[in-house]
C-alpha cells in the first residue's frame, strides 16, 4: 500500500498520519501541494488535518482548488482510495469529492477532547479491521465539524449506507459534540473509496499516548490490496 | 504619541486642508481624463456580498444577536452574519465584469451548498 500524504501550507497532522500508516505496514510519502501529479503507483491519498491556508475564506476552500486536487480527483475517479481527516474532510467537501459542508460547531467552541464513535459498517477498505457497530474511542479537535447537507442529500447518504462513523457515548448512547446532522462523524463517497471524517484516528495508534482504537483504520487500509488503476 | 515629537493634528489643520486640496485636484483632472498626481486611475469596483441561505443555522449571527441584546440596544429582531468582498476589476466593461464576478462567486467566494451571493458594481 503506497500512500501519498498531501502537505498544504498549514497542515499539521501529516506527521501523525505518516507514523500511523508506517506502523501499519503501509509505505507513506509526503507530497508537497505544488506538485501536479501523485507519485507513481499511489494506492491511497491522505489529506491530513490542520489549518490549510489558515482556514481563510472557509475551512479547506483554498486547498480544495489547488492543482494537486485535480490529480486527487482523477485518482478517486479511477477508484483510488482517498482519506481526508479533519481539515482533510473539509477539503474533500469543498472539492466536491464528498457532498455536504462542515459548518461552525453548534456551540461555537473549538472542541478538543476524546470522543466515542460507532463504526457503522466494516465492509469497506477503511474499516475491515473493526467489527460492525463497534464503539471506538478517538480524539476530536475541530472548530468546524458540524456536518450539514440538504435533506435530499442526507436521505441519499443514509439510504446508501454511506455514513462511516457516528458520534456516540461510551455505551452507544447519544453524544453529539458539534451539532452534526444524524451524529455524522464521517462519510463515504458513492463508490466507498473516499472517506472523510472529523475525528483523528491517527492520534490513537500507540498505547503510550492514550489508546490504540485508531489503528484499525490504518490496518484496514494496509491490508487492502486493490491497485488504483 | 511618538516620543519627542509633536503629534500631527489633522482636524482642521494644514494637513487636512492639503489632503482635501489633493483630492480636489485629482477629481478635477479625472474629469478631463488625465492621470492623477498620486497615480491613481479610475477602475471599476465591485462589492460581492455572501450570505448564509435561509434555514441554515448561523450560530455566529445568533451570538452577535445575543450580545447586542445584552447591550440593551433595542429593536433588533435577528442578526445573520455574512462576508463582504471589495473587488477592483481590470475591465471597465460592466457586462463582462458581471460575468467574471459571477464565475468568481461560483468557483470560490461562495459555497452554494449553504451560501447565496449578490454582486454589485459600484
Amino acid at each position: 500500500m503506497n500512500a501519498a500524504i498531501i502537505l498544504f501550507p498549514g497542515s499539521n497532522r501529516e506527521g501523525d498520519a505518516f507514523r500511523a500508516l508506517a506502523a501499519s505496514g503501509a509505505r507513506p510519502a509526503l507530497v508537497w501541494h505544488r506538485e501536479t501529479h501523485l507519485p507513481p503507483k499511489t494506492d491511497l491519498v491522505v489529506l491530513p488535518g490542520g489549518f490549510s491556508y489558515g482556514d481563510y475564506l472557509r475551512c479547506g476552500a483554498i486547498a480544495a482548488r489547488e492543482s494537486i486536487m485535480d490529480a486527487v480527483r482523477a485518482h478517486a475517479a479511477r477508484g483510488g482510495l482517498v482519506l481526508g481527516i479533519c481539515n482533510g474532510f473539509q477539503i474533500l467537501v469543498e472539492s466536491g469529492l464528498l457532498p455536504g459542508v462542515l459548518m461552525r460547531n453548534a456551540k461555537l467552541r473549538f472542541i478538543c477532547r476524546m470522543q466515542h464513535l460507532r463504526v457503522e459498517r466494516n465492509d469497506t477498505p477503511f474499516a475491515s479491521a473493526y467489527a460492525r457497530g463497534q464503539i471506538i474511542k478517538v480524539a476530536i479537535a475541530h472548530g468546524e465539524g458540524n456536518y450539514i447537507a440538504d435533506s435530499e442529500t442526507i436521505a441519499r447518504i443514509e439510504g446508501d449506507g454511506r455514513v462511516a462513523f457516528r458520534y456516540c457515548g461510551a455505551n452507544g448512547e447519544a453524544d453529539n459534540p458539534n451539532g452534526s446532522i444524524n451524529d455524522i462523524a464521517g462519510i463515504y463517497s458513492k463508490g466507498f473509496n473516499v472517506l472523510g471524517l472529523m475525528p483523528h484516528p491517527e492520534n490513537l495508534v500507540d498505547a503510550l499516548v492514550g489508546g490504540t482504537d485508531g489503528r484499525g483504520l490504518f490496518e484496514s487500509l494496509a491490508t487492502f490490496a486493490r491497485p488504483a488503476a | 504619541m511618538i516620543c519627542g515629537q509633536t503629534p500631527i493634528k489633522l482636524d482642521g489643520g494644514f494637513g487636512l486642508r492639503f489632503y482635501l486640496f489633493e483630492w480636489a485636484l485629482f477629481f478635477a483632472r479625472g474629469a478631463r481624463n488625465v492621470r492623477s498626481p498620486i497615480n491613481r486611475e479610475l477602475k471599476m469596483k465591485a462589492r460581492v456580498v455572501v450570505t448564509l441561505r435561509n434555514g441554515i443555522l448561523d450560530p455566529q449571527g445568533k451570538a452577535i444577536e445575543g450580545a447586542l441584546k445584552s447591550l440593551a440596544i433595542e429593536g433588533i429582531e435577528s442578526v445573520r452574519q455574512g462576508k463582504v468582498f471589495d473587488i477592483e476589476l481590470a475591465d471597465a466593461d460592466r457586462a463582462s465584469a458581471e460575468l467574471v464576478l459571477r464565475e468568481a462567486c461560483e468557483k470560490l467566494l461562495a459555497n452554494q451548498v449553504v451560501e447565496n451571493f449578490a454582486v454589485e458594481i459600484l
